[in-house]
């Protein structure tokens, strides 16, 4: 092999390095959207898979969370569910929670009611992205867009009269320190108002 | 025990100084959403970002997003990195909140594209140390300073200032939360801003040799994970620089002038004891001097304030002189030197080889007026060899480059129109 052919070789390797490596793929991080497909007939008690697109470059880091309608239930056995590397599930609220990595389409099992009420609702979020607000919460979150449901909740456009239901977080992240020097300031009042009460030791 | 309330008093003032300074010296030292050994696994992050998107568990979106992005690009550990006074810094979290103390840094981060980040900064970033005001402290560039926008909207001059030149506000900066500051090399404060502020401090800053500019720009592309663009502009600086050195090393030594540069200009005459605006201070490396085919007079004197007696100028018997102009005067150094008669032997003033050039100073050493000094200062010295270069397109491309901003240059011409003399 001729020196040329070599060097091409290394410049070549050298562009697929820079292109793959972490630093290089951070700038270029954006989930843009997610979509759910729910198959457009199903029998009662079938098992139907919903699944979920992931569009946008990767890396991919997402935070992903179903609820399925009323009626509806997840199989028995976790594994039965989805073929995902990273979920949970709640069935008491009817949730599917998923960590997303790098994934484009993951999907999930449920099993169909006789009868349902409401729709498959869900939200995401892209963790890769970095701001400079402070106490980020729930208003980061994005709806999964489903072009077949019937409900109002079916696209980016709906979120707002959703976003209603979703509980947006307002602890501090690092409480301790005004708790506590409050606690001992009302602590500190009491005292001082009660022996000012009792007319104090220089009475 | 006399006085209870008082004493009472007192210690409760106590209890809170004491409770404030720990919550400011509080600095992040565990990876969030960590397993306890210091690393972020797969499982770690997925246990957390599940519990999270469940409503359950410790965790905030700042939290997992944070461990999201150190899992994914700092393999799940955290960062460190040894700043310019061989200091190591580690990081455990990604920076999104950044505070500068001086031009330099604040500047690098608008060229690497994280002005969004600065959540504060000096006085002079916010004056006229980035973009140019004038003397009467108007805004030069106008279209530039609005094209810089700041991230809840607004421009450079609507960031919070943390510090002046010999004061730092070390509440307000702790109050702002910051992921990191980057301070002035000048100081050596960085161990007292991380103590007092609660976060890493990185004390950065560039110098007179491109070298040193260099560094400064890969230890910022480090610090906020932009390698690639931190080499896209050191790429750039280095195309200006080949593009000067291909023709200056070409020159026979017979063809390089010496020069004396009078980097603080000559607005206080020969004596400024107090700022040193004078025109007998001087540097001895001045990389863009001597890329242009220049041979600095000054080039052996050794300590960091160089201010030479009136009498050694004269000896040395310079064939050019520039004299640097800030904007913030009115009158060019220039008139000084040509009218002063005891430089009026020297072969620059008798063969009118005195000329005015960027100041190129401005709390630190800005890269864009080095390169731009360069450029000029070829131009000015050979004249012939660099009769096709046009400084005005060369000025704007540097600014478009660092600044992302148009027709920067040209408006500086504008206000301070010597360059347009070599155009």
């Amino acid at each position: 092999m001729s020196v040329k052919k070599i060097t091409m070789m290394l410049l070549v390797l050298a562009m697929v390095g820079i292109m793959v490596s972490p630093l290089t793929l951070a700038s270029q991080a954006e989930v843009t959207g997610i979509t759910r497909s729910v198959p457009a007939n199903f029998a009662t008690g079938e098992e139907i898979e919903i699944s979920l697109t992931i569009e946008g470059n990767a890396p991919i880091m997402v935070g992903l969370v179903e609820n399925i309608p009323e009626g509806f239930s997840f199989p028995k056995k976790d594994s039965d569910i989805s073929d995902a590397k990273h979920f949970k599930v709640d069935r008491k609220t009817g949730k599917i929670v998923f960590s997303v990595m790098d994934e484009k389409e993951i999907s999930y099992k449920v099993i169909a009611p006789s009868s349902a009420k409401g729709d498959f609702t869900g939200y995401w979020v892209d963790l890769l992205v970095q701001t400079p607000e402070l106490n980020e919460g729930k208003e980061r979150w994005k709806p999964v867009i489903d072009p077949t449901s019937s409900s109002p909740n079916k696209g980016m456009s709906s979120f707002a009269s959703d976003q209603e239901n979703i509980p947006v977080s307002t602890e501090p992240k690092t409480p301790g320190f005004g708790a506590v020097f409050s606690s001992v300031a009302i602590l500190a009042c009491l005292l001082i108002s009660k022996n000012n009460l009792n007319g104090g030791n220089n009475k | 025990m006399k006085y209870p309330a008082l004493m009472f008093g007192i210690f409760i003032l106590f209890t809170g100084i004491v409770l404030s300074a720990t919550a400011a010296a509080a600095m992040d030292s565990s990876l969030p959403c960590a397993g306890g050994d210091g690393y972020i696994s797969e499982d770690d992050l997925s246990e957390a970002v599940c519990d999270y998107m469940l409503g359950e568990g410790k965790y905030s979106l700042d939290d997992v997003g944070d461990a999201a992005y150190i899992y994914k690009f700092w393999d799940g550990k955290p960062k460190t990195i040894t700043d310019q006074h061989d200091r190591k810094v580690t990081f455990y979290r990604p920076i999104e909140r950044i505070i500068t103390t001086n031009p330099d840094n604040s500047r690098m981060i608008i060229a690497l594209g994280d002005l969004d980040k600065m959540v504060a900064t000096d006085e002079c970033t916010r004056s006229g140390c980035v973009l140019y005001r004038d003397i009467n402290d108007e805004k030069i560039a106008v279209e530039a300073w609005e094209s810089l926008q700041i991230h809840d909207g607004g421009q450079l001059d609507n960031l919070p200032e943390t510090n002046t030149r010999k004061e730092i506000d070390y509440e307000t900066m702790a109050i702002l939360k910051p992921d990191v500051v980057i301070d002035t090399l000048w100081y050596s404060r960085g161990d007292a801003v991380e103590e007092k502020v609660g976060c890493p401090c990185v004390d950065a800053g560039a110098g007179f040799t491109f070298e040193e500019m260099f560094d400064h720009m890969q230890l910022m592309g480090e610090i906020l994970d932009k390698q690639e663009r931190a080499d896209e502009l050191e790429n750039f600086a280095q195309s200006k620089i080949d593009m000067v050195k291909s023709v200056t090393d070409q020159l026979d030594e017979s063809e390089i002038p010496t020069v004396y540069f009078a980097p603080r200009g000559a607005k206080k005459g020969f004596y400024d004891a107090v700022e040193g605006r004078d025109f007998t201070r001087t540097e001895a490396i001045y990389e863009p001097l001597t890329i242009a085919g220049g041979n600095n007079v000054a080039k052996d004197c050794t300590g960091d304030n160089i201010n030479v007696g009136p009498e050694q100028i004269v000896v040395w018997e310079p064939d050019y002189i520039f004299v640097a102009m800030s904007t913030s005067v009115e009158v060019s150094g220039v008139q000084f030197v040509m009218d002063t008669p005891e430089l009026s032997e020297i072969p620059a003033v008798k063969n009118n080889h005195v000329y005015d050039c960027f100041y190129p100073y401005c709390r630190g050493r800005p890269i864009d007026r080095s390169l731009m000094n360069m450029l000029y200062m070829a131009k000015c010295l050979h004249p012939e060899e660099f009769k096709d270069m046009d400084l005005e397109a060369e000025g704007n491309e540097i600014y478009k480059e660092i600044l992302g901003a148009d027709g920067v240059f040209t408006a500086l011409v504008e206000y301070q129109p010597f360059p347009k003399q070599v155009y």
